[in-house]
């Protein structure tokens, strides 16, 4: 019993910092810590993911949200700053309408929020007594193995794609 | 699952690896242009480089010839059916016109520009066949992202805004979709189509469902650009290569069509009471045709005009995932093959009026009397993209509102037959803007001095696409032989 | 929980005797004496460094960004220290046994590039930036080579876990069972994993972001006093984190070098019983003493090699150590199934 409310505890405390880091993005003005915010959106969305029990998915979050996206958007966000001079602030504009739609959303979720999530059988255990780590990886092997080849010619796509971009100098014709 | 039970399903997964020929061809292909391009660098390279791309895509070709046996494949993650190597043949096509546009010489200077071109084709070849969820959303990434690369990639300013612009509205969809298919996966167990209806049935409370369906279909609805998800096509459309557009406007919204039209055939097995989809489905499309239409009556840069036009041809296709009917699937896929063969002959146009640094429909007055020819094969080709006899258009109009008045006739709901007398309107409307290039082609003068050139070349392919048109019409049960 | 009551005190000991041993190392390869002054043979130089670095005023400067500039040594060093979480000490001494091991050690590791980009944007000086800047482009681009090098031995072991590669190494003949004499072809990764461990850890050569001659002291030139030594502190539990982690995954962690020959049972003296408390010494006792040696490596490399430009140091990574590195995640794989 102990464990279960200790469980639920961590769970609100880092969704509730979740929550209120993303609105720290909102609010900030400053970009950069708009960014710094969002690294606390990651940790503890891993963290939640950790608390649930999917570690490696809560891992490939850290791995792959900080460690290689957020650390290029602070790249870009701080090549581009201090070049300009100015600091570089965030503005908002058109507050209402995104605020209708942010109340309607958020109407759509709760209403849908009244009923139990209906969650699927998920049949039983794998019968070949493997870890959480090895059934990901014997499903991207066999079941999913298609999909797994196509993200690797989608990364190498996108890799050869931005690569172009960012290598070519763009003539402006006027 | 029992170790014998996995071995021998490992070793159906290496059996059936063959079926995947074409796309490894493809594959194999598209490094092979770009090592090309490293190799290579001569005064012909751009040439070399198309000519290589074209038996890349013969090669293809040929492999798609080598599997026509119908069925699951993998393990029943990929799918084989009827039409599907004809719709190969057909995307295969489209690329191949797509790569001989006049225009495209800055691009071509490159490799990537072929190598990304493939790679929009092989995410629709996975598209069309994918029976699995995580595999379609790979897919569609696949697509998207080279789509806004190759957006950005005429290598001005506005391109690369709207490249810009096209992803990031791009990825606020594929996270909605990915939201709406993470719910389906939990909802049901299972990434698979065929296992999600009958795991779906176990519960009745159709309110979550319903959430997550609502996510998947508005990532879908932004791919095909239809109203209110539409805003970043016209701007992409008018910054991108022509070429590229006239690909991305085709092949990714028949392929997500096409997989689209299929999981709404899921819905209607399982008993769960849904939300009336196809009500929701008739007023986007609805929408995206007077939307599509009216906006484009008021344009005058042409690229802008078919990013409108498409937005309103997106409904009327549109029209055979409500019908969801056998002959509405026919018609539909009838509908895209025709839109294809139009949309590059006119995007072929606007191509050749761009390296004349043409614009807009009012540049081109009394062009029509200087190259009569070119003129007759654009008046042909619009007069099927309104939807008038004696075109494919035509035909391709005919058969999506006969099934839609078959499907209206058995359940008479009455919005279906706003949807059949509305999308006719619809017709009457796009008449307008779409006779205005002939207009200005044949009825308008000019003082302008200005000499065009016209090669053979661009005679040739405009004929052949005007004549595909009018052969489309009389023969209209050819295609559909070929398609079934 | 032991684990960590150990780390976390060696690793304060640790980085005072390591500056100490630095200097005297620096010292005798140029032939110098090295700090004599404090205490026998200089001795109590750290102490007294330590002492001075206490008293320092905590300077922030006046347009810094006050947050970012006061988080940044903390961020550091919590990521470097929270890596030492799923390390094993010996057979029974584990931090967390977590399936995922040595995935999860990458993964908080790159959070430190984190920190420093923190300090180097907050400290609002031109140095700190280029620092930062050099240092996370050096971190991110060598990330690559080290994760290939791990993923061969990760392929070899067929586990993520780091107490788990440690038990595939335990046998009566020593070194004999360490996966670098297991699988010769281990030698590459291993070098490769060094080199970009060194580049991890910002040593020289890899000293770009902190490289004096042009950047003062890149990105914590602003900082002073305490929070300059705890990204000190870092920098010294990193160099020794990645040691520890070439320890466990090439050099057989916390297992005896020695080998039982006939009667003279070496190996068996040297490891305890497993379940007592000898065995929990002896395998300390070997993990630490072989990194300790790694370390000496690495400084015996800082003070032999020059700096590199950065232009060498971008090739180096993307142009051969990572199609090495794939190489020879390719030749695990071969191995794996053939032999």
């Amino acid at each position: 019993m102990e464990q279960i409310n200790f469980n639920i505890l961590a769970f609100y405390g880092f969704a509730g910092l979740a929550v209120i880091s993303a609105l720290m993005i909102l609010m900030s003005k400053n970009i950069i810590h708009s960014v710094f915010m969002l690294v606390l959106v990651f940790l503890s969305v891993a963290a939640i993911y950790i608390i649930t029990n999917a570690e490696f998915v809560g891992v490939t979050q850290i791995m792959v949200y900080i460690g290689g996206i957020l650390i290029l958007m602070m790249f870009g966000v701080m090549l581009t700053n201090r070049i300009d001079g100015g600091k570089m602030l965030t503005e908002h504009r058109r507050i209402i309408p995104a605020v209708l739609l942010g109340l309607g959303l958020a109407f759509v979720f709760y209403s849908t929020l009244q009923t139990k999530f209906p969650l699927a059988e998920f049949g039983p255990q794998s019968e070949l007594d493997k870890s959480v780590t090895e059934t990901i990886g014997i499903n991207f092997m066999t079941h999913q193995l298609v999909a797994l080849e196509l993200t690797a010619v989608l990364l190498l796509m996108a890799l050869i794609g931005a690569a172009f971009l960012a290598g070519s100098k763009f003539e402006d014709k006027k | 699952m029992k170790q014998s039970e996995f071995i021998a399903y490992i070793t159906t997964l290496i059996g059936e690896f063959g079926y995947l020929l074409p796309e490894m061809t493809l594959i194999a292909g598209s490094l092979f242009l770009v090592v090309l391009d490293l190799l290579y660098k001569g005064t012909a390279a751009a040439t070399v480089r198309t000519l290589a791309t074209l038996v890349v895509l013969a090669a293809t070709s040929l492999a798609i010839d080598a599997a026509p046996i119908e069925g699951a494949y993998l393990n029943g993650v990929l799918a084989q059916t009827a039409v599907t190597p004809t719709l190969k043949y057909f995307f295969v096509l489209m690329t191949a016109a797509v790569l001989l546009y006049p225009n495209s010489r800055v691009q071509r200077r490159t490799g990537e520009y072929q190598y990304l071109i493939l790679m929009v084709l092989l995410g629709t070849f996975f598209l069309i066949q994918a029976q699995n969820l995580l595999l379609f959303y790979v897919a569609l990434e696949l697509v998207s992202i080279t789509s806004y690369v190759l957006i950005a990639f005429s290598f001005q300013r506005k391109g690369f805004e709207a490249g810009i612009k096209y992803l990031l509205f791009g990825a606020m969809s594929s996270g909605l979709m990915l939201y709406g298919l993470s719910l389906i996966y939990g909802l049901s167990g299972s990434l698979d189509l065929a296992l999600i209806p009958q795991m779906v049935a176990q519960s009745s409370d159709p309110t979550w469902l319903n959430l997550a369906l609502m996510l998947f279909f508005v990532g879908i609805f932004f791919k095909l650009a239809l109203v209110p998800f539409h805003i970043w096509s016209p701007d992409a459309y008018e910054a991108g290569p022509t070429a590229a557009i006239a690909l991305i406007s085709v092949l990714p919204k028949v392929a997500i069509l096409v997989f689209f039209y299929q999981f709404t055939q899921l819905l209607d097995t399982t008993d769960v009471e849904l939300f009336n989809w196809q009500y929701a489905l008739s007023i986007l499309a609805i929408g995206s045709m007077f939307v599509g239409n009216l906006s484009a009556l008021r344009q005058n840069n042409a690229k802008r005009m078919m990013a409108y036009s498409s937005i309103a041809h997106a409904g009327t296709l549109l029209i055979g995932v409500i019908v969801g009917t056998a002959f509405g699937y026919e018609a539909m896929l009838f509908y895209a093959v025709v839109y294809g063969v139009m949309n590059v002959g006119v995007f072929y146009f606007i191509d050749w009026m761009e390296k004349n640094e043409l614009e807009n429909i009012s540049d081109l007055a009394g062009l029509g009397r200087q190259f009569p020819a070119v003129g007759v094969c654009m008046t042909v080709l619009l007069v099927s993209l309104v939807g008038l006899p004696p075109t494919g258009g035509f035909s391709a109009k005919l058969l999506v509102f006969s099934s839609l008045w078959d499907v209206y006739l058995q359940s008479s709901d009455s919005y279906l037959l706003w949807l059949f007398a509305l999308g006719i309107l619809n017709s009457a409307i796009s008449l307008f803007y779409y006779l205005k290039i002939p207009y200005y082609l044949f009825l308008k003068t000019t003082n302008s001095t200005q000499r065009y050139r016209v090669g053979a070349v661009s005679v040739v392919f405009l004929a052949c696409t005007a004549l595909l048109v009018l052969a489309i019409f009389f023969m209209a049960d050819l295609l559909l032989e070929m398609l079934f | 929980m032991i684990a960590f009551l150990i780390y976390l005190p060696f690793l304060l000991v640790f980085v005072i005797f390591a500056v100490y041993a630095e200097r005297k190392v620096s010292a005798f390869m140029q032939d110098r004496i090295g700090p004599m002054e404090t205490g026998k043979f200089g001795i109590l130089q750290s102490f007294a460094d330590v002492l001075k670095m206490m008293q320092k005023e905590d300077i922030i400067a006046l347009a810094a960004d006050r947050k970012l500039f006061l988080m940044a040594p903390l961020v550091i060093f919590v990521s470097v220290f929270t890596g030492y979480a799923v390390l094993p000490l010996s057979a029974d001494i584990q931090g967390s046994a977590a399936e995922t091991g040595i995935y999860f050690l990458l993964a908080v590791i790159s959070l430190d590039v984190i920190g420093i980009l923190m300090a180097g944007w907050g400290s609002n000086s031109k140095f700190s930036l280029f620092g930062a800047m050099r240092s996370v482009a050096q971190i991110v681009s060598y990330e690559i080579p080290l994760g290939l090098a791990i993923l061969c031995v990760i392929m070899l072991m067929q586990t993520l876990s780091l107490q788990e590669i440690s038990l595939q190494q335990v046998g009566g003949l020593g070194f004999i069972h360490w996966n670098i004499i297991q699988y010769p072809f281990l030698i590459v990764p291993f070098v490769i994993y060094f080199i970009a461990s060194l580049a991890e850890s910002n040593r020289t050569p890899f000293d770009l972001p902190e490289a004096e001659s042009e950047l003062i002291g890149g990105f914590h030139t602003e900082y002073s006093g305490f929070r300059w030594a705890v990204i000190m502190l870092s920098e010294y539990g990193m160099m020794l984190l990645v040691s520890l982690i070439a320890v466990i995954l090439f050099f057989g962690s916390w297992n005896t070098p020695l080998p039982n020959l006939g009667p003279v049972r070496l190996a068996d003296w040297t490891s305890g019983t497993v379940g007592q408390l000898s065995a929990d010494v002896w395998g300390t006792f070997w993990i630490l003493s072989k990194a300790m040696l790694m370390i000496f490596v690495q400084m015996w490399v800082r003070w032999t090699y020059p700096r590199i430009r950065v232009d060498q140091m971008m090739s180096l990574s993307w142009k051969y150590l990572t199609p090495i590195g794939l190489f020879m995640v390719f030749v695990s794989g071969f191995w794996k199934l053939w032999m």
